[in-house]
């Protein structure tokens, strides 16, 4: 993933922000369905990537050793 | 020939030769005459059924709380004082044994309690998704490996950092202090710090009921949680944390959701959006039947008014038809209205021509 690209969190926000959308009083049946078809492409581009991306797990390379106590 | 001395010689001598053959010593016995003198500085006797021995430490250096009676093992180099005073120099101090192990780690939480560093409102929630963690762990430990086990196999996309430190012994606290420090120190602060070591013995758990690292943990201005032994075993670093995990499984299963579950729930979360769509077109199109419903029964209702007035009006006129009024009796004279003049008698049922004998007026 490019730097742009949205975090797994950003799209796991942005779902239930469009979920929530649907329950609220802004909710128009003209958008609906734009809106439902962005949730599930959402929905998918979680499970894509949920699925593929890894930890990136690093060890500090400072000694915590090393200081007298 | 016996060597002839100062005293001042004879005291190096003596430690320089205790220093090269005893450099550090462990010496295991019951505290006696336990004492703090100037709120600097720790006296107190070390002794068993056969003899005792006298030992000096600074009060910082005192990590647990101490007092007579207890058992304990001292970290120490033996010395001769100036005044000839044989003692032990102690660097660190430990209690040995389950009684005192448990007795110093009542009085440490009763104390640390007092003051409030295991109270709940200083807790901090953890955040829901983090994305970048600190690990504070002996990577060689099984307890680490089951962490990023469970870790892995539930989320991905983590910047992990891993302080490695020892989690046993006389060094472990101030290792675990040195690295909660680095943490809390960095430019990007890690959301969650996370302190990780498997099970073990109490001995081997003391390190985490060490007084300044529990303090460490309190004063940490990142949220930690702690995944320390086993599910019983509670140590006051776990109590000083805003979220204690009963393992270091159990800590990966806090940090971060599955994200089987989480596929499963976006999933749910779309479906459920499909009804509530399909709902809303079911409710306009009931609207608008309603609507029309209105509207037909409105136009209905216009019809048969106006079918009402047409018929009103219908018999209206019916009623003004001349042949109606004929048929009542009345007949209709047209003509030359004056005497001898000649006119026609329309009756309902005949037409009479006549001539008008005499004509006045009213």
């Amino acid at each position: 993933m490019s730097k742009s690209d949205p975090t797994i969190q950003e799209k796991i926000g942005k779902l239930d922000e469009l979920v929530a959308w649907f329950e609220s009083d802004d909710f128009e049946l003209e958008q609906a369905s734009a809106k439902l078809k962005e949730a599930v492409k959402l929905a998918g581009e979680i499970e894509h990537d949920l699925g593929e991306v890894e930890n990136d797990i690093r060890q500090v390379k400072q000694s915590f050793q090393s200081e007298a106590v | 020939m016996a060597p002839k001395l100062t005293v001042t010689d004879f005291i190096a001598i003596t430690n320089q030769t205790l220093e090269y053959a005893y450099p550090v010593v462990e010496v295991e016995g019951e505290v006696a005459s336990f004492k703090v003198n100037q709120g600097k500085f720790v006296f107190f006797d070390l002794k068993d059924e056969g003899g005792s021995v006298g030992c000096f430490m600074m009060l910082f250096q005192l990590r647990v709380p101490i007092e007579d009676g207890m058992k304990v093992v001292v970290t120490a180099s033996p010395k001769l004082t100036q005044w000839g005073k044989f003692s032990l120099t102690v660097k660190a101090i430990r209690p040995s044994g389950e009684g005192s192990i448990k007795k110093s780690f009542e009085l440490l939480r009763a104390k640390l309690d007092q003051e409030g560093l295991f109270a709940l409102e200083r807790k901090r929630p953890l955040p829901a998704l983090p994305r970048y963690i600190g690990v504070i762990s002996s990577p060689q430990a099984a307890g680490y490996a089951d962490f990023i086990k469970i870790l892995n196999d539930r989320w991905g996309g983590l910047r992990v950092d891993v302080a490695a430190v020892t989690v046993q012994g006389a060094d472990a606290p101030d290792q675990i202090i040195r690295a909660l420090n680095y943490f809390n120190t960095q430019e990007e602060l890690p959301e969650i710090i996370v302190v990780i070591r498997g099970g073990g013995s109490a001995d081997d758990l003391a390190a985490f009921n060490d007084e300044q690292l529990v303090r460490v943990i309190a004063a940490s201005r990142v949220p930690t949680i702690t995944g320390i032994g086993h599910e019983v075993d509670t140590s006051l670093a776990d109590l000083a944390a805003d979220v204690r995990a009963a393992t270091p499984s159990n800590a990966a299963q806090i940090i971060v959701p599955d994200r089987r579950d989480i596929v499963r729930s976006s999933q749910l979360k779309v479906q459920a959006l499909v009804p509530k769509v399909l709902g809303a077109v079911e409710l306009l199109r009931g609207h608008l039947e309603g609507r029309l419903e209105a509207a037909a029964e409105k136009v209905e209702q216009k019809l048969d008014w106006q079918r009402r007035h047409t018929e009103q009006v219908r018999r209206l006129l019916a009623e003004l038809d001349p042949q109606r009024v004929l048929e009542r009796g009345y007949a209709l004279v047209r003509g030359q209205l004056k005497e001898g003049g000649l006119i026609d008698i329309e009756t309902a049922q005949a037409i009479i021509k006549a001539r008008i004998e005499s004509y006045e007026q009213k």
